[in-house]
C-alpha cells in the first residue's frame, strides 16, 4: 500500500495503535494477524537493538562473501581492533558512521513515519536520517554516509533502498568495508512481540562475490526519549566515541 | 592528558559533501537577494529558483502545502530579508553591557582576521541561533507526541518539541533545551528553556536562564508559517527581544547531509582563540607528507 496522503495527524489514534501492538504476543505474527489495526505509523517510536553487531555475518551465518582485496582490507581492519587501534574508523573522531553502522551498535533510534517521509533519529551525535516516501527517484549527487534513500510499504513492510553511501563508511564496528556502488535494502517488519525486524541485503560488486543478506532486531522503547547527545564532549570525558 | 588513536586515514580529499555546503554558505550571505526575487514575483513562495538565480530541484510528487492550521509536515525555509539573515537577529539587539562587550569584542577579532570559537564552528548544536534562524531547509516531521524540526544540509540540527503539560522539574542542561509544545488555538506555541549557556547570538553568549517562546501560525493557504520569536535573558537582554520571522513552503527538498566533524584540519584551528576549553578540539587531522596519507590523532583525557 502506499503511504503518501493516507495518513492524517492521528490527534491520539497513534498511541492506541500503539498500545495495541504492545499487548500482542508471538514472535514473528504480523500486527495484521493478530487482529491489531496495522498503519505506517505503527512503526512510530524508540527502538533499541536486541543484540549489538560488531561483526555482521549473513542469516545463515556464514561471513560475508568479500572479495580478496576486500577481505585484505578487513581482515587489517579487524587486527587494528582488537589491537586497540580504531583508525580505519572514522566515529572514533566523531564523524558519521553511517548505516548500517548506526543501526548495529546499542543507541537508540527513534523512527516517525509521515506521508512524504519517513524519518529516522539517532541518538549517537543527533544524525537524522530522511527518506522520501513519494516515489521521487533521486540522483546520487555525490556519496554520503546515510547514502541516497527512497522508501515504500509493500503491505505491511516498509523497504528502503540506498544507494551512494559513502566508502569511507565502514558497515560494521570491525571495519566491513564497501564502495561507494554499494545498493542497500531494508525490510522492515513489525512482529507481534515489540520487535522491529529488519533484513538488510547488501550487493556490491567491488566489495562482495555476490549479493548477501543478515537480519537484525529491536525491542521498542516504551516511553523513551531521544537525548541530546554530543560525542565531541563524551570523548572529552574519556567516554567511548561509540 | 595522552594522545593515542590513528593513522591511516584515506588520503586528503575534498570532501563532496562540502561543496553543496559551501554553496548553502553564499547562498545564505545572500538571501535578501531572494526575497526581493520572491517579492518581485508576488507568489509569496521561495523556491530554489528565485535565490539567486540557482536552478534549484523540481517540486517533488505529493508536495503540495496543507491548508490543516495545525499540520506542519512537509519542508520549509526560512524567507529571506524578513528579521535578518540565518544564525543573525537583525537590527539593534538591546544587549546588557557584558553582553555588548563580547559581541564587541568578538566583532573585532573577526575583523582583524582571527576566529573565536563558537558552538557553531566546533561542531557543537547552536541552539537558539538555529532555532531562530535556520541556516538551510527545515524539515518538519509530526505526530500528535511531538514536532520534529530538522535542518539537514548545512550545520546539522534535529529538534524534538513535545507536546507535553509542563517542563521536567530540572531538565537536564544542553544546547538545544528542553522544548515543550501546545496549541492556542491554530497557533503552535513552543516553549524552550534548559539552555547551557553556550550558545551566542549576535556573537554574544547567552546564559542559562535563555527562555525562548515561539508562535507559530499557518497561513489560510498553507505556504507560511508566520514566526514570533521572544527571548528572555536578564544577563544578555536588558528587554524581552521579539523577532518575527517568516518560513515559507518548499515543493520537496532531496535530502543532504552535513558532517561537521569530518574533517577537523589542523590548519582550521591554528589561529583560532578558545574562550572556553571544552571547545578546543581532541581530534585533530594532520596533512601527510608527500604521498604520506593523513591521519587522525585524538587526545584522550
Amino acid at each position: 500500500m502506499s503511504a503518501a496522503g493516507a495518513m492524517p495527524l492521528c490527534r491520539g489514534g497513534c498511541a492506541a495503535t500503539v498500545a495495541a501492538l504492545l499487548a500482542l504476543g508471538g514472535a514473528g505474527t504480523s500486527a495484521a494477524q493478530e487482529g491489531a489495526s496495522w498503519s505506517p505509523e505503527s512503526f512510530n517510536g524508540v527502538w533499541l537493538i536486541e543484540e549489538e553487531v560488531l561483526e555482521l555475518r549473513a542469516s545463515d551465518g556464514s561471513a560475508p562473501p568479500l572479495l580478496p582485496e576486500a577481505a585484505r582490507i578487513h581482515e587489517a581492519n579487524r587486527k587494528a581492533y582488537r589491537a586497540g587501534d580504531t583508525s580505519f574508523d572514522r566515529a572514533t573522531w566523531c564523524a558519521s558512521p553511517g548505516i548500517p553502522r548506526l543501526q548495529l551498535v546499542a543507541h537508540p533510534f527513534e523512527i516517525i513515519v509521515n506521508p512524504l517521509m519517513v524519518g529516522f533519529f539517532y541518538e549517537w551525535n543527533r544524525w537524522a536520517r530522511l527518506v522520501e516516501l513519494t516515489g521521487a527517484n533521486f540522483e546520487v549527487l555525490y556519496p554520503m554516509s546515510f547514502g541516497t534513500a527512497s522508501g515504500r510499504f509493500e503491505g505491511e513492510a516498509l523497504v528502503i533502498e540506498t544507494r551512494g553511501l559513502m566508502s569511507a563508511t565502514v558497515l560494521d564496528s570491525m571495519g566491513l568495508p564497501h564502495s561507494d556502488e554499494l545498493v542497500m535494502t531494508e525490510t522492515y517488519r513489525l512482529r507481534g512481540d515489540g520487535v522491529l525486524e529488519n533484513r538488510i541485503r547488501f550487493e556490491d560488486a567491488d566489495t562482495f562475490t555476490g549479493p548477501w543478506e543478515t537480519v537484525v532486531t529491536y525491542r521498542r522503547q516504551p516511553g523513551a526519549r531521544i537525548r541530546e547527545d554530543v560525542c565531541l564532549d563524551r570523548i572529552r570525558q574519556g567516554q567511548p566515541a561509540i | 592528558m595522552s594522545a593515542t588513536v590513528t593513522q591511516g586515514w584515506p588520503p586528503p580529499r575534498q570532501s563532496a559533501a562540502r561543496l553543496p555546503q559551501l554553496a548553502a554558505v553564499l547562498c545564505c550571505a545572500a538571501l535578501a537577494c531572494g526575497s526581493q526575487a520572491a517579492a518581485q514575483d508576488g507568489s509569496g513562495l521561495v523556491s530554489g529558483s528565485t535565490l539567486m538565480g540557482y536552478q534549484g530541484p523540481a517540486p517533488l510528487p505529493g508536495y503540495e502545502p496543507s491548508t490543516d492550521p495545525r499540520d506542519f509536515r512537509g519542508v520549509w525555509t526560512n524567507r529571506p530579508g524578513r528579521g535578518g539573515l540565518p544564525f543573525q537577529i537583525a537590527g539593534p539587539v538591546p544587549f546588557t553591557a557584558r553582553a555588548s562587550e563580547q559581541a564587541a569584542y568578538r566583532t573585532r577579532m573577526e575583523a582583524a582576521g582571527t576566529t573565536v570559537a563558537t558552538n557553531h564552528i566546533m561542531c557543537r548544536p547552536t541552539g537558539a541561533s538555529q532555532i531562530i534562524g535556520p541556516i538551510a531547509p527545515i524539515y518538519i516531521l509530526q505526530n500528535d507526541e511531538q514536532l520534529v524540526f530538522v535542518v539537514a544540509d548545512e550545520i546539522r540540527d534535529v529538534r524534538h518539541v513535545y507536546f507535553d503539560d509542563a517542563h521536567a522539574p530540572d531538565p537536564i542542561p544542553s544546547y538545544g533545551g528542553h522544548a515543550i509544545a501546545r496549541w492556542d488555538g491554530d497557533t503552535l506555541v513552543v516553549d524552550t528553556i534548559g539552555f547551557n549557556g553556550t550558545g551566542d547570538l549576535n556573537k554574544a553568549v547567552y546564559s542559562d536562564e535563555l527562555r525562548v517562546v515561539q508562535r507559530f501560525t499557518k497561513s489560510a493557504d498553507g505556504t507560511t508559517l508566520s514566526i514570533r520569536t521572544t527571548l528572555t535573558d536578564p544577563a544578555t537582554f536588558t528587554e524581552p527581544l521579539v523577532v518575527e520571522r517568516e518560513w515559507v513552503w518548499l515543493a520537496g527538498r532531496q535530502p543532504l547531509e552535513f558532517d561537521c566533524e569530518e574533517n577537523p584540519r589542523e590548519d582550521n584551528f591554528a589561529d583560532m582563540i578558545f574562550e572556553a576549553e571544552y571547545l578546543r578540539p581532541m581530534c585533530v587531522q594532520h596533512e601527510g607528507e608527500g604521498d604520506a596519507l593523513s591521519y587522525v590523532i585524538c587526545e584522550r583525557p
